[in-house]
């Protein structure tokens, strides 16, 4: 179902559910991977996915079609991972962010609902070490492959910074990869 | 009262510096010196009448070379640059196994293996890393993955439960119907009697009524009254008094145009600025 008949029936009440039901069928993969890459753990990224489309049960009404429907959709998702992140580093009663960072990699390590050879681990502790937003970036270029001005859409954040933000956040990761 | 400076307590100091070097180069800066005057009273074409001293005692009078010296010079500055073929930013690797192995015979110091092999490559990253910072090159910034990340395969290597989607719709509609059936099924329970609730609905709406009459008749009179002053006054009057007002809507005054939030405000903004993307590139600890 194309967005436009998903906002469509959502605004009539007969149809409202079932226009739901479409948009998390049709979103939910896309919003649950990109969710579950910045937190790691399988059980905090299913609450946070639920909580998102919960969000966007509560708020599609308003939803005036200015932004793409699946940036709007990041937004919310990016916005749910960030505030997530930061609660986790309040609740570790430390400002150290390698605490957080050490706790996600020791996720990696454990295994639990995790595949992959010795070098995508790797990659993903590399990837734990970059400052949150950062990490949303790059896995937004990186692994979902959005453009610059997709991604510019959804953090507001210029092109030009995003740029920046993702060459240099290759770099931090190769050398983390080189030096361990 | 005044002491008398007694110059026999004074260590002799001299208070004067020079630049460094200064002597070494002295007898160069004199002869390039002299070279120039020379030069440019010839081309001058003068008499050299200033220059009289010169002429008297040329260059070679003064400072003498060993035969050959300027026809040597140039190979002898080479055979002092050793692997002048190399970027000047490379490292003599020869030389500096010479240094290593003094340092460590003298020393006592070592190096990891390979360091020194290595080091002109470090290097030449850190130099390029820091010019990265300066200045970014956007055709650059564009083909980023280039190196090692190239050549690492995208995996997910992240998996899920069986049928974890499937189950999510039905968490998800569990949800909605738990909502709407709370929404559409609500019971009322009725803790004040009928008679009670009819008679306050009814006192409310007649003193809505007083009040209501009473606020029209009043604004009624006043306008009235503004009216008719009005009239007293010529056009001339009401268009000098509004040139002398500022008629611009301030900000209070303007209608609303929308009340409504933009797309991106219906949700909590997620406030990546530009700065704190570039902040937060500060990387790996």
């Amino acid at each position: 179902m194309e967005d436009k008949q998903i906002l469509e029936q959502f605004r009539i009440a007969e149809t409202r559910t079932a226009a739901f039901n479409a948009l998390v069928k049709k979103y939910q993969q896309k919003i649950y991977w990109h969710i579950r890459k910045m937190v790691i753990d399988h059980d905090d990224a299913d609450d946070l996915t639920q909580e998102v489309f919960i969000k966007v049960w509560h708020n599609l009404g308003e939803f005036r079609a200015e932004a793409q429907l699946y940036t709007w959709l990041y937004r919310i998702a990016s916005n749910e991972c960030l505030n997530f992140l930061s609660k986790k580093k309040r609740a570790s009663l430390t400002s150290i962010d390698d605490v957080v960072a050490n706790e996600l990699s020791q996720k990696l390590d454990e295994g639990v609902l995790i595949s992959g050879d010795e070098i995508q681990i790797k990659l993903q502790k590399a990837l734990l070490r970059l400052p949150d937003k950062q990490r949303l970036v790059f896995n937004m270029k990186y692994y979902d492959e959005l453009t610059y001005q997709e991604i510019s859409e959804i953090t507001g954040t210029s092109e030009g910074a995003l740029k920046a933000s993702y060459h240099l956040a290759v770099k931090k990761i190769e050398e983390y990869l080189i030096s361990n | 009262m005044e002491s008398k400076i007694n110059l026999q307590n004074l260590t002799r100091e001299n208070i004067f510096q020079i630049p460094e070097q200064y002597f070494a180069s002295l007898p160069s800066a004199i002869q390039k010196r002299l070279a120039e005057a020379s030069n440019t009273a010839l081309n001058n074409d003068k008499p050299l009448l200033e220059y009289s001293a010169i002429e008297e005692t040329t260059i070679d009078h003064i400072f003498i070379t060993p035969s050959d010296y300027f026809e040597n010079l140039y190979q002898k500055i080479q055979s002092k640059i050793p692997n002048q073929s190399d970027s000047p930013i490379k490292l003599n690797l020869s030389a500096l196994d010479g240094f290593e192995s003094e340092l460590g015979n003298k020393h006592g110091h070592t190096v990891p293996e390979n360091y020194f092999e290595t080091l002109p490559n470090r290097i030449m990253a850190r130099v390029a890393s820091s010019e990265t910072t300066k200045s970014l090159d956007f055709e650059e910034l564009d083909n980023a993955e280039s190196g090692i990340l190239a050549s690492i395969p995208k995996q997910n290597i992240f998996q899920i439960p069986d049928n974890y989607f499937e189950k999510l719709n039905i968490q998800l509609d569990e949800d909605d119907v738990i909502e709407e059936s709370t929404s559409e099924k609500t019971k009322s329970i009725r803790l004040i009697p009928s008679w009670v609730r009819y008679t306050t609905v009814a006192a409310a709406s007649v003193l809505l009524l007083m009040t209501g009459y009473w606020f029209y008749s009043s604004t009624t009179s006043s306008s009235q009254e503004c009216t008719e002053l009005l009239c007293n006054l010529t056009d001339e009057e009401i268009l000098h008094y509004l040139e002398k007002q500022d008629t611009r809507l301030t900000t209070t005054q303007m209608p609303a145009i929308s009340t409504k939030h933009t797309d991106s405000e219906i949700v909590d903004p997620i406030d990546i600025s530009d700065e704190d993307i570039l902040n937060a590139a500060e990387g790996i600890e």
